[in-house]
């Protein structure tokens, strides 16, 4: 059985009186301890179907099943945003720490276990440091490490590389597929990046303007070979995805 | 702070009084009147009184202020948070706040001494609810404005309403609570003194009022430098609560 399954969900807006609809129809699945990327153009619903995913937006149609579970009842899911996630009055050490404390974790058991993902993902050194003290990378590590101290099932990332110059965008990729193989965790990602749609996702979801419904399916192999990003089947990939995303442009 | 800091600072104040004791003494020069005395008249004043008849009058002041701040930081906080965090409650009330907060509440002053005495409690709350608006307007608009993505990303990790005053509108409304408390240590100043022009014999006010009436400058003098440096420690105090609880503002 998937661990994620959406059948036919539709979410509108009210705005100004007049219904807006921003999901229509969209249906997905993604099996357990696999990668998914959805990409589309801006505007799309992409946000509004992480929202309803992570339980925020309760205000949907259809079904929505994650490990046979409503997203609100199931606390194994994290949300990670592009920019603002982190809380800017919080240090590292604070920001990481803060759903282990919302959940009621003892301080031991917090301490512990928010020193062993600092440890795991090298930030021991800046906990003491503010985000505004911190490069774009190593704030999205910090956000990844407090989503992780939750040990989460599933994790959901709303375009989280998208903020960052090329380099440490590849790096921050390498780093999210090394620690897809370490947890197994079931990733679904949000991206504008063609390439990093391609280099991410098992499973690669084309999404259409608005309302946003999926319009095209690809199972993807080379998912997560480093030696893949150079390959003639990596490119082809990339362009059949690229006109895909086109012809609805 | 670093010592080295501190000195600077400390120089700089003194160098900001050498300025203004300049322009009060080439003004009281040019002007030639009784009514403004040279600085080292006044100063001399101030030196005599300050440990005797001043005290008194100061001590009632500053209660009268710092109670007044307190009551309505306590009030409008929390007011404020929830209707910038709450949007019906929020537009249900703005025309409230918006018809009432632009009305100079002195002009309640004499219904307050009637209703309330002529003691501390009229004072206080008459300043009370006029840096009460301030608070609860600014702490608002802060709320309104907040990105949405901090509330979102700490609500998926399940946070409460409550965990969500506390860990998001609080501490990032906070800065902007502070600026509303200096600017209405202003307005608490100015609003002071009028209430305690009227039915009172205690306070800086009164003690600026008589001795105007009683025609003696040099005193008058010497109560306003001691308002000026009451405002200037509470400030001092509201500088030092930033520093320590809005450090990340700074960075």
């Amino acid at each position: 059985m998937d661990y994620l399954s959406i059948a036919s969900v539709h979410v509108s807006y009210v705005h100004d009186n007049q219904i807006t609809p921003a999901l229509k129809e969209l249906s997905l699945s993604l099996s357990i301890e696999s990668t998914g990327v959805i990409i589309g153009p801006s505007g799309c619903g992409k946000s509004t179907l992480l929202g309803v995913l992570a339980g925020l937006n309760q205000d949907y149609q259809g079904t929505v099943c994650i490990n046979g579970k409503a997203p609100r009842e199931c606390d194994e899911t994290a949300l990670i945003l592009q920019e603002y996630g982190l809380l800017p009055w919080k240090t590292t050490w604070d920001n990481v720490k803060l759903g282990l404390e919302l959940r009621g974790f003892s301080k031991q058991e917090t301490v512990l276990r928010t020193e062993k993902i600092l440890d795991k993902l090298g930030l021991l050194h800046l906990r003491k440091r503010y985000p505004v003290q911190l490069s774009g990378g190593q704030r999205q590590r910090v956000a990844i490490a407090r989503s992780l101290v939750l040990e989460p099932e599933l994790l959901l990332m709303d375009e989280p590389f998208s903020s960052l110059d090329a380099l440490t965008r590849e790096e921050m990729q390498d780093f999210l597929i090394e620690l897809w193989q370490e947890t197994k965790l079931t990733i679904l990602l949000i991206t504008h990046n063609i390439e990093e749609a391609v280099f991410l996702g098992q499973k690669i979801f084309v999404m259409s303007e608005c309302p946003g419904t999926i319009i095209k399916e690809y199972a993807n192999p080379l998912a997560g070979d480093y030696s893949a990003r150079g390959k003639m089947e990596f490119l082809e990939l990339a362009n059949s995805l690229r006109s895909s995303l086109r012809g609805w442009n | 702070m670093q010592p080295k800091e501190l000195m600077q600072k400390f120089i700089y104040t003194l160098v900001a009084v050498g300025i203004l004791i300049i322009f009060w003494y080439l003004l009281s020069r040019l002007l030639n009147t009784p009514a403004l005395p040279t600085p080292l008249i006044a100063f001399k004043s101030f030196v005599q009184l300050v440990t005797n008849e001043l005290v008194p009058h100061v001590l009632i002041s500053f209660y009268r202020v710092a109670v007044s701040l307190a009551i309505s930081t306590v009030l409008g906080v929390p007011l404020g948070l929830f209707l910038g965090k709450n949007k019906r409650a929020d537009e249900f009330s703005a025309p409230l706040i918006y018809m009432t907060y632009p009305i100079p509440k002195v002009v309640f002053l004499p219904i307050f001494l009637i209703l309330l005495g002529i003691g501390n409690l009229s004072k206080i709350v008459l300043i009370t609810l006029v840096i009460f608006y301030l608070i609860l307007v600014t702490t608002r608009d802060a709320a309104r404005n907040l990105p949405r993505e901090y509330v979102l990303s700490v609500r998926s990790l399940r946070a409460s309403e409550l965990d969500l005053y506390r860990h998001v509108y609080f501490p990032a409304c906070l800065p902007a609570i502070l600026t509303s408390l200096r600017l209405g240590l202003g307005m608490a100043m100015s609003v002071l003194f009028l209430v305690e022009t009227y039915a009172t014999q205690e306070g800086i006010g009164y003690f600026i009022m008589n001795s105007w009436s009683s025609l003696a400058y040099d005193k008058m003098f010497a109560g306003i430098i001691a308002m000026g440096l009451m405002g200037f420690l509470l400030y001092l105090l509201l500088d030092a609560c930033e520093k320590v609880l809005c450090s990340w503002v700074h960075l």
